[in-house]
């Protein structure tokens, strides 16, 4: 058996985390949910992640920067953004750590098979 | 010298300078001549008549000498002639010569032969002609050789004369000398009979002696007789040849000589008895006249000399004269050149210097009037130059004047207070169809209809002297509603009445304002579909993806599911016999599929307030437009339900359409969004009532792309059933449709709208009737 998938989701909409952790879990994946940016770093902080599917606005530190504090903290992690804000572009920075248009995805999606793919692309890719 | 490197100078200059030359050298040969003349002429006068004088003097002279000559050597031959004539006559009368007997005459006869060589032979002879007594120098005389001589011509004419005769001249045959005889009577005194004739011969010889001490060498003196014959002569061979001169030809005193040359002859004549003789002085003229040939010859010498020191004086002098001329020429010429600068230097106080300063009194003035008529033309000029500026610039602020008038957008008209028209700019043209030329002086109610309920208004105008403004008075035109805003200013300049009026056709602005309310109207809705996107798309997906879950979680491929129901105690395959015999999971699916079309609706709104970030591409629209088509005959929709495929599409692409920018994909959805709905309205229109007007009529687009001024225009015309006024004004509005609930968004022309005229800064409309099908427009600035 090959070691699980470890992932880490950030959303402060709790029905959105129970059911894309519900989702994740049933695909197999080790999930760390968290429902803000502190909580988030504090796991990060004590977990080895590999992949970090990530709201944008969140009460406390917003999405950017624990995608940055992520990336510091464990270079090899790959990001997926899941954002309901209209307005939300790739800043300069998100962009050197290495996110691309297509790992930005609009809330809502209707099949979260599509990120389940993306991350294990990312992740298999990587590997 | 210096005046003929002057000319070399002057000789490069112009055929005036030529001229002057001429004039210059004319002068100056003029006065040369002149003085010349004047210095030579006296001399000639003088020389000719010295010499004519002096030749005819010495011509008087020399013949005066000849005539001297002549006498002296006349005087010489009658002395000798005489002399002996006398010896004979003393001979016979002194000593008793007649009264001695014959042996004492004879004696006596022998002495004096002896003593006087100059006798040849003396004779005594008897008056009877007997020979008594006969001496001769050469021979001896016997007495039996003396014979009667009465016949001897001397001896007759002695006789016969009673006096002394001589006889002519005459040559011994024996020596060819002349010689001639004296008969000399002897006279009793008792008786005064002649006893005896004395004869002797005169040997003439010895006169040659004579003329050859007397001649020299230019000057010949001889002796002829009567008869021409050359008697004595000091060249004696001359007088023994028996040379002839005759003297009859030889009158006047030029004449030829005896050796044939011109002479100056004088001659004497000699009378012996009846006999003479000619003693001739000759001297040859070229000898005579030497001396006034030499003065002739001096005398030209003297003119020769005078002339060459004439020449050179005279050049000298009038070199003097003609300088100063030449200088002041010289500065002349300069001064027709221009250099006003240049004077005429003098060193002397004469006419030429006088001349010369006022010369340079005269060019100071010319130049000082020169300096100030330079002064004046060029104010002049400058007067000239402004006021041609003045008109140039007035001629260019007219036709600017006229320019900008007539390139305003507005109709200008002027009209004076009684509403005729003075001013019609091309706008007023392009809008009524009146040339200027025609709308001068014409009445504006007349020209412009439209205005006429507006008259009043410009009359108070003018009479108020107060502008007025109306905005946007609506008038119909070609089946559409126009709006113009009419402005009128009271000319109160000047004394010119009347009123200018300015007519701005505002319909297209009128319709982009009333586009732009329409655009910021949903630009607010957009703004607030932003803010509300990030609250609903959160719920929303919390419903799907919560479906999703339950859907999955009741699946029996999932291991951990039929784990579950084992732990509860239930089959998992009759849970979902029961799921489905209760219709729970279509209720699921439900809520995804609404949750779906909400989502779908947010997005939509969301393209309201989207900022583009999309980049536009310069783009083909026929490229476009073709790739759209493409698509929706390809789209699911549009082919099962509303039979795409049998849609006439007739295309009209402008060949010369540049590139457009557009953003590439939006401008796609568009054109899309508007075949999709043009598609609909037909289909929904041949289907539901079969044509009134022609039973085979078929849904057709026609699709036009045309290039006006700097904009790409897209049409997009359907034989739809078209739309009403009301429709048609409200149909860009977001949630505004006519279709039935459920077939769409309502969306799909306000985002189209939005992405035209936001995205691309374009504009969007329609233009549709009722059962007349539609034309959607879309133009995008170049």
């Amino acid at each position: 058996m090959k070691d699980p998938i470890n992932i880490l989701i950030v959303d402060d909409e709790k029905g959105l985390l129970r059911s894309l952790t519900a989702f994740f879990e049933d695909d197999g994946y080790e999930v760390l949910a968290a429902e803000s940016g502190e909580q988030a770093i504090e796991l990060l902080q004590n977990n080895k992640v590999d992949a970090g599917v990530i709201d944008i606005r969140l009460p406390g530190i917003d999405g950017r920067e624990v995608i940055r504090q992520a990336h510091h903290l464990q270079p090899h992690m790959k990001f997926l953004i899941h954002t309901g804000s209209a307005n939300f572009f790739l800043t300069p920075t998100l962009k050197k750590i290495g996110l691309a248009e297509e790992q930005v995805y609009m809330k809502p999606v209707q099949d979260m098979g599509i990120l389940s793919a993306h991350i294990q692309r990312l992740v298999m890719g990587d590997a | 010298m210096p005046d003929n490197l002057q000319y070399n100078n002057y000789s490069e200059n112009s055929s005036i300078n030529a001229k002057k030359d001429a004039m210059q050298k004319s002068i100056r040969t003029r006065l040369i001549v002149a003085f010349i003349s004047l210095a030579i002429t006296p001399i000639l006068v003088i020389g000719t008549v010295l010499s004519y004088k002096s030749f005819s003097a010495l011509k008087i002279e020399a013949v005066a000498l000849q005539n001297s000559e002549a006498a002296r050597v006349s005087i010489a031959v009658d002395d000798y002639i005489r002399g002996l004539e006398h010896v004979l006559m003393l001979t016979s009368q002194a000593h008793k010569f007649m009264s001695l007997d014959q042996d004492e005459q004879q004696a006596i006869l022998e002495e004096l032969l002896a003593y006087e060589s100059r006798f040849e032979e003396l004779s005594l002879l008897a008056n009877d002609g007997r020979e008594l007594i006969r001496c001769n120098r050469t021979y001896v005389v016997r007495s039996n050789s003396l014979g009667d001589r009465s016949t001897d011509p001397s001896f007759q004419q002695a006789m016969a004369l009673r006096a002394n005769y001589f006889s002519p001249v005459y040559f011994s045959p024996k020596t060819g000398e002349p010689y001639m005889t004296i008969a000399i009577p002897l006279q009793s005194f008792m008786t005064g009979n002649i006893r005896y004739v004395l004869i002797g011969s005169v040997r003439l010889k010895k006169i040659w002696n004579l003329l050859a001490s007397i001649s020299r060498l230019d000057n010949t003196i001889f002796i002829v007789d009567e008869k021409g014959n050359i008697v004595g002569h000091p060249d004696p061979s001359v007088a023994l040849s028996g040379q002839q001169y005759n003297l009859s030809d030889k009158s006047n005193q030029d004449t030829y000589g005896l050796s044939g040359e011109k002479v100056i002859m004088a001659t004497k004549r000699l009378d012996f008895g009846e006999h003479s003789l000619y003693i001739i002085a000759q001297k040859s003229v070229s000898k005579a006249l030497a001396l006034a040939r030499n003065i002739l010859f001096i005398s030209l010498l003297v003119v020769l000399i005078s002339l060459v020191a004439a020449i050179f004086l005279s050049s000298l002098v009038i070199g003097n004269i003609i300088r100063p001329l030449q200088h002041l020429t010289s500065v002349t010429r300069k001064i027709q050149q221009g250099d006003l600068e240049q004077q005429a230097s003098y060193d002397q106080n004469d006419e030429v210097g006088v001349l010369a300063q006022s010369f340079n009194d005269m060019t100071q003035r010319l130049k000082m009037s020169i300096e100030s008529l330079e002064h004046e033309i060029n104010e002049r000029q400058l007067e000239i130059e402004e006021r041609k500026k003045a008109e140039e610039e007035l001629r260019r602020l007219r036709n600017l004047l006229g320019n900008i008038i007539n390139s305003m957008p507005s109709v200008i008209v002027s009209v004076d207070p009684d509403g005729k028209v003075t001013q019609w700019n091309q706008e007023a043209e392009k809008a009524t169809g009146v040339s200027a030329k025609n709308a001068f002086g014409q009445n504006l109610e007349e020209l412009y209809p439209r205005l006429a309920k507006e008259m009043e208004k410009v009359h108070d105008a003018i009479k108020n002297r107060q502008p007025f403004s109306q905005k946007k008075i609506v008038s119909f035109a070609d089946g559409q509603k126009h709006f113009e805003d009419v402005t009128v200013y009271p000319l109160v300049a000047n004394g010119i009445e009347g009123a200018v009026i300015r007519i701005d056709d505002v319909t297209n602005q009128t319709r982009i304002e009333e586009m732009m309310i329409q655009t910021e109207k949903m630009m607010s809705v957009g703004g607030l579909a932003a803010g509300m996107a990030h609250e609903i798309n959160n719920p929303l997906g919390v419903m799907m993806q919560s479906s999703q879950n339950i859907v999955r979680r009741i699946s029996p491929d999932l291991p951990a599911n039929i784990k579950a129901a084992e732990e509860c105690g239930v089959v998992l395959e009759n849970v979902l016999t029961y799921l489905q015999k209760r219709q729970i999971l279509q209720f699921v699916e439900d809520i995804r599929e609404a949750g779906q079309r909400a989502a779908s609706i947010v997005a939509n709104m969301l393209q309201f307030s989207r900022k583009s970030e999309s980049l536009q591409q310069h783009s083909n629209l026929a490229e476009i437009i073709d790739k759209t088509i493409e698509l929706a005959a390809n789209d699911y929709d549009l082919k099962k339900k509303y039979d795409f495929r049998h849609i006439e599409i007739v295309r009209h692409y402008a060949p010369d359409m540049p590139d457009v920018p557009v953003i590439v994909t939006e401008l796609e959805q568009v054109i899309l969004n508007l075949l999709k709905n043009g598609a609909q309205a037909m289909a929904e229109y041949f289907t539901r009532s079969p044509h009134k007007d022609t039973a085979n009529a078929k849904p057709k687009f026609e699709i036009r792309t045309k290039l006006e001024h700097n904009w790409a225009i897209i049409e997009i015309e359907d034989n739809g059933p078209g739309m009403s006024r009301d429709i048609k004004k409200r149909i860009f509005e977001p949630f505004f449709t006519t279709k039935a609930v459920g077939t769409g968004t309502g969306l799909g022309l306000s985002v189209s709208f939005m992405i035209v005229t936001n995205n691309h800064k374009g504009m969007m409309e329609v233009e549709s009737e009722e059962g007349q099908g539609s034309i959607f427009i879309i133009r995008l600035p170049l």
